[in-house]
């Protein structure tokens, strides 16, 4: 990386000798793992160094008070206007340090006051270089929110409009009676239209979870609890959706799995894993569920044996409101949303998701939840 | 006479319902699949007099690739494509069709809201022009 450093100063010994203290100069961060490398460029007056930014972009300058002709702080308002990313450094006599301490009022990063070291010209540049590295990851990162945003809200927007056109054409199909005049025709489109509803309110109560995921909020207190009693408990609150299928359990978690977490949140997170174990196995299948736990973590493996994830689907099931294509062709209907608020809700316990799964034969998820970061929280 | 038979390739299975409805009540046979996935790996074996065809589905222009193939192998074969496109991103492409519709493989384009008999009045052009 390399940043581009511009001297203005009509002394050209100063020149000289700030050129040669950044001569070979580069600046390393702890948290870099490249070092940003100087680049240095030189004006004799305030004129010339407009001209220089014109066509080169600049970082750093580092700006003598006094010039003849325009001053250093009459280009200040310039440079900040239309380059506002730069950062001046103002190179000031001490005898002009109010002059120095007004500029930084007005838009000077910081200033060297004559005569400097090279350490003081390479301490001052690397904070300013600090200062800039920081700055452009902000705006990315900002940038980078703002793209997501966006994708979420046009993705949700497909997703709650595709049902209400979907719902609209089956009440056009009624109005103009394209069925007959007997309502009895109408059964199974009536009967539709009420599981898009489903479909409508489970997404809404998805949405509900995931905003409140990202909102950095615990749903609800924080307590030592037994995940075998939390998946019991949402194993049983499932059965009847199990037992419509024929599907048997085949649970295996001989100690309690005591972990320091949200009830409320536990339970979303097993019951959505589970829920999806049923809902995606084949009648008379089997969901397996397996918990251990080392010294340092929980290790809990839900298995299905149902309709499976294709390779290409596997690596974008966590992504919101994905589904796989075996799921839609089968016409099972979700929102896309539980698997990405199982991962987000595992990521704020510091634990990690897996998936292994074929086709047609079987889909494996493997949590791992780690203890220490239990009772870091237990603390806090 | 034979009836004309239309392949639907729609990822939305309820939006398929009622298109198939519509079609079958204008008299056409009908063939519906779910993907263009599953609409490739079936395109050397299935015969059909004209295709409607979903934009997105696995992929966002994924009726625009499948359009190709179809015309690649059978270049009389008038498609339409439907999408929720302008609704959904604000992007009006029947504007871009028109500028240039030697790029889209396409013979009419559609919004997914079109009232059926105005489909099947396209439908019915697209039809005879073939012939």
């Amino acid at each position: 990386m390399k940043y581009n450093v511009l001297i203005v100063d009509d002394e050209e010994g100063i020149r000289m000798a700030i050129k040669r203290a950044l001569n070979n100069y580069h600046i390393d961060f702890p948290f870099l793992d490249e070092s940003i490398e100087i680049d240095v460029y030189e004006a004799e007056s305030a004129e010339r160094a407009l001209e220089i930014l014109r066509d080169t972009p600049m970082d750093i300058i580092l700006l003598d008070n006094k010039l003849p002709g325009m001053q250093g702080i009459d280009i200040m308002p310039y440079i900040n206007e239309h380059y506002p990313d730069i950062k001046i450094l103002i190179i000031t006599s001490f005898a002009s340090l109010d002059i120095a301490l007004e500029a930084t009022k007005h838009g000077a990063f910081d200033f060297i006051p004559k005569p400097f070291t090279p350490g003081e010209l390479k301490n001052a540049i690397e904070t300013a270089t600090k200062q800039i590295y920081l700055n452009n990851i902000l705006k990315d990162m900002d940038r980078e929110a703002r793209k997501i945003r966006f994708k979420f809200l046009s993705i949700l927007s497909h997703e709650l409009k595709t049902p209400i056109n979907t719902l609209e054409g089956y009440m056009m199909m009624m109005k103009e009676k394209q069925l007959g005049p007997n309502i009895d025709n109408y059964m199974d489109l009536i009967d539709k239209m009420i599981n898009k509803l489903d479909d409508m309110r489970a997404l809404i109560m998805d949405l509900l979870d995931f905003t409140n995921l990202n909102s950095d909020k615990t749903i609800g207190e924080k307590e030592f609890l037994s995940l075998k009693d939390v998946i019991n408990f949402c194993v049983d609150s499932q059965r009847p959706l199990a037992i419509q299928k024929s599907i048997s359990f085949d649970i295996d978690i001989k100690s309690p799995l005591t972990f320091f977490a949200s009830k409320n949140e536990m339970e979303i997170l097993f019951n959505n894993l589970i829920n999806n174990s049923i809902k995606y196995n084949k009648n008379n299948g089997k969901v397996i569920i397996k918990g251990e736990e080392t010294d340092s973590s929980i290790i809990i493996k839900i298995k299905d044996t149902g309709i499976g994830i294709a390779p290409d689907d596997l690596s974008k099931i966590f992504d919101e409101f994905y589904r796989s294509a075996e799921a839609k062709s089968r016409r099972l209907s979700g929102t896309g949303l539980g698997l990405s608020i199982v991962k987000r809700m595992i990521e704020l316990y510091n634990g990690t998701i897996d998936v292994a799964s074929k086709l047609n034969e079987f889909t494996e998820f493997t949590i791992i939840l780690p203890k220490n970061n239990n009772s870091n929280q237990a603390i806090n | 006479m034979e009836k004309i038979k239309i392949l639907l390739v729609d990822d939305d299975p309820d939006f398929a319902d009622q298109m198939l409805f519509y079609l079958n009540k204008f008299g056409y046979d009908t063939m519906y699949l779910p993907s263009q996935r599953s609409a490739e790996s079936r395109l050397k074996d299935i015969q059909f007099d004209l295709a409607i065809l979903d934009l997105m589905m696995e992929e966002d222009d994924s009726g625009l690739q499948l359009a190709r193939k179809i015309k690649a192998n059978s270049p009389e074969i008038p498609i339409i494509l439907l999408t929720a496109i302008t609704n959904e991103t604000g992007y009006s492409f029947s504007q871009e069709f028109k500028n240039s519709p030697e790029l889209l493989p396409i013979d009419k384009y559609c919004e997914k809201g079109i009232r059926p008999d105005v489909l099947n009045k396209i439908i019915e052009q697209l039809i005879t022009i073939k012939k």
